[in-house]
């Protein structure tokens, strides 16, 4: 398969003084156009700052991130922004909806303006994700793992073609979290998405993982290919 | 399906969160009600000035100096004038209306009984009760308002031996009110010449048209020696006037521009702190991709709706307060006040400049610096 992103030896150092500490020390890795692929590890082990190098949320301090033969590095911050807009959504641990807009006014909150169809894709990707009832309820009367739902439907209004969730069921229960989970697994076919967890039963049914370990990759794994969930 | 507009407008926005605009909405309703009330309030001396002494528009005053008749030399200046029409010999006496600033010193003209129905008639008055001062009589007629102002009905003393400021030997009764568009007060000159032995002789002089009474005014003013007379036109008297209030109106727009610093470093504060509450969701918009400029000019277009809604309603409350204030308070004592005065309004223009400007300082500070991950790393 063609790399949709790929990451050539990146490393993200913060200096302290004298001291220089890696997030990501040397890095590479590619992630083909369609799939679901995990970035796991313990906690401190990088996989969060990994993602968010390859989303270009943050700039490597070494190394390279090339997504479909653009190099983020001589690229300026707005047009990074504007490449996460068209081609990227995103799931975060925390779902960080606008409080006073109801779940359908959020997940449009990332639609351009004057996509004029907008609303109506983002009446399909509730439905999808069976909470269309609750389209006009604000966030603070959903559960959870709806939250999350939302935040996932917020993330696929512009059929991105790379989702990144960074341990997008970490506050949710074990049921909510695999619901979310097969939910984004589910885009698979139409795109990359690369779910940063510390879980690995998250990562059931991965068409590659990434273990991290001390800022480092330490190890891939391609599981053995079985049908899609979802 | 029913297509939704974009949910981040700032009138979605203004419409939910009304624990945040409310607050912000009265601070601007009542510091524009507070400044176009206070420049209306001032700005009503110019028009108590204007509408007082307004007959001048229509025709001009020529007084005496060191002397209690014009000078031949005046008198041949007015005569040879191609643009004079009619002149009418006068006689002064003094009354006082009251104006929200005390009280301003107004004329009685003396004039015959043929001056008095030109000078009416020049000015568009029209008699509303009563009748006009009788040759030699001490009576005296006013414009309907003046009545008013001076809580007279027919009958009572206008002039009168005890008020030090509306003198006149013997008491000149009310016997006649008018009314139109400029405010008078006509007596007899004979009365005048009888009763006050030293009120100078002037001469009231008309152009042939209204329209021309500008430029005879101004070609009088250059003719008539300084020395010899005094000329009272309508230009002089908007240009004294003018000159009177620039003090008044400069400590005004200090005041205002006091006001103003202040409530819009307010309100750049109160955005500030709701900018630091909204954090995570600006963060979250420029992670998902909104750029910062279009956040800012989000943020903008927030604040520009809150001033300009708060500027309509403290616009309305003005309105509605100095129409209250005319109707119950100002018109029954005969004073001025126009509540739709647009001059005071532009007083209140800069508040949504500097509101902006602030709201926007405050806001482009945080923005800024804006790490998207470090807010969504918190994971609260």
């Amino acid at each position: 398969m063609i790399p949709a992103i790929r990451a050539c030896n990146v490393s993200l150092a913060y200096s302290d003084g004298d001291v220089t500490n890696y997030a990501v020390r040397d890095v590479s890795l590619e992630i083909p156009e369609r799939g679901f692929f995990g970035i796991m590890g313990p906690s401190g082990s990088g996989k969060s700052s990994l993602l968010y190098l390859l989303s270009g949320l943050k700039q490597a301090t070494a190394g390279e991130v090339i997504f479909r033969n653009r190099r983020y590095h001589p690229m300026s911050e707005r047009e990074i922004t504007q490449l996460r807009r068209e081609c990227f959504g995103f799931v975060f641990q925390q779902p960080f909806l606008l409080n006073y807009l109801t779940a359908l006014e959020n997940v449009l909150a990332a639609a351009p303006p004057g996509d004029s169809s907008a609303s109506e894709r983002a009446q399909e990707l509730l439905e999808t994700l069976h909470i269309v009832h609750l389209r006009d309820k604000y966030p603070y009367h959903l559960s959870g793992g709806e939250r999350q739902r939302v935040c996932v439907a917020r993330a696929m209004i512009n059929r991105p073609q790379i989702i990144f969730a960074d341990e997008p069921t970490a506050a949710l229960d074990h049921k909510n979290g695999h619901t979310v989970i097969d939910l984004l697994s589910s885009y698979r076919e139409r795109g990359a998405v690369i779910v940063v967890t510390h879980d690995p039963e998250m990562l059931t049914g991965a068409d590659r993982i990434f273990l991290m370990r001390d800022g480092e990759l330490e190890s891939v794994i391609e599981p053995a290919p079985q049908t899609s969930a979802v | 399906m029913r297509q939704i507009k974009h949910p981040l407008s700032p009138w979605l926005y203004f419409r939910r969160n009304p624990g945040r605009t409310l607050p912000v909405l009265f601070v601007i309703v009542v510091a524009v009600a507070l400044v176009t009330s206070i420049a209306t309030i001032v700005n009503s001396i110019d028009q108590t000035v204007m509408t007082m002494y307004g007959y001048q528009k229509y025709f001009m005053v020529v007084t005496p100096r060191g002397a209690l008749t014009v000078s031949d030399t005046t008198k041949q200046a007015i005569e040879s004038n191609s643009l004079t029409g009619e002149v009418y010999a006068t006689r002064p006496a003094f009354t006082t209306v009251r104006t929200v600033f005390g009280r301003f010193p107004t004329v009685v003209f003396g004039l015959s009984n043929e001056g008095q129905r030109r000078v009416m008639e020049r000015c568009g008055l029209e008699m509303v009760s009563g009748r006009m001062p009788a040759s030699g009589a001490p009576e005296v007629a006013l414009s309907v308002e003046m009545a008013r102002n001076k809580k007279l009905k027919l009958g009572d003393p206008v002039l009168t031996p005890e008020i030090e400021d509306s003198f006149s030997p013997i008491p000149a009764r009310l016997v006649g009110t008018f009314q139109g568009p400029v405010w008078l007060a006509l007596t007899s000159e004979a009365f005048i010449e009888e009763n006050f032995p030293v009120a100078p002789q002037g001469y009231i002089v008309m152009s042939r048209e209204v329209a021309q009474q500008q430029s005879l005014d101004s070609s009088l003013e250059k003719a008539i020696p300084e020395i010899d007379a005094r000329t009272w036109t309508y230009a002089k008297l908007v240009r004294d006037t003018r000159d009177a209030l620039t003090n008044l109106y400069l400590i005004m727009s200090l005041v205002i521009g006091i006001i103003v610093f202040a409530i819009a470093f307010l309100i750049g504060m109160l955005s500030n702190i709701y900018f630091m509450q909204r954090l995570p969701e600006f963060a979250t918009l420029a992670a998902i991709g909104y750029q910062r400029r279009g956040l800012l000019m989000r943020a903008l277009g927030e604040t520009a709706l809150l001033c300009a809604i708060g500027w309509l309603l403290g616009s309305l409350l003005t309105v509605v307060l100095l129409v209250g204030i005319r109707e119950i308070i100002m018109e029954p004592r005969g004073l001025i006040l126009n509540p739709f005065d647009l001059y005071a309004y532009r007083f209140t223009f800069p508040f949504p400049i500097a509101i902006s400007a602030f709201a926007l300082f405050a806001i482009w500070r945080h923005l800024r610096r804006l790490d998207p991950v470090s807010i969504i790393e918190r994971r609260q």
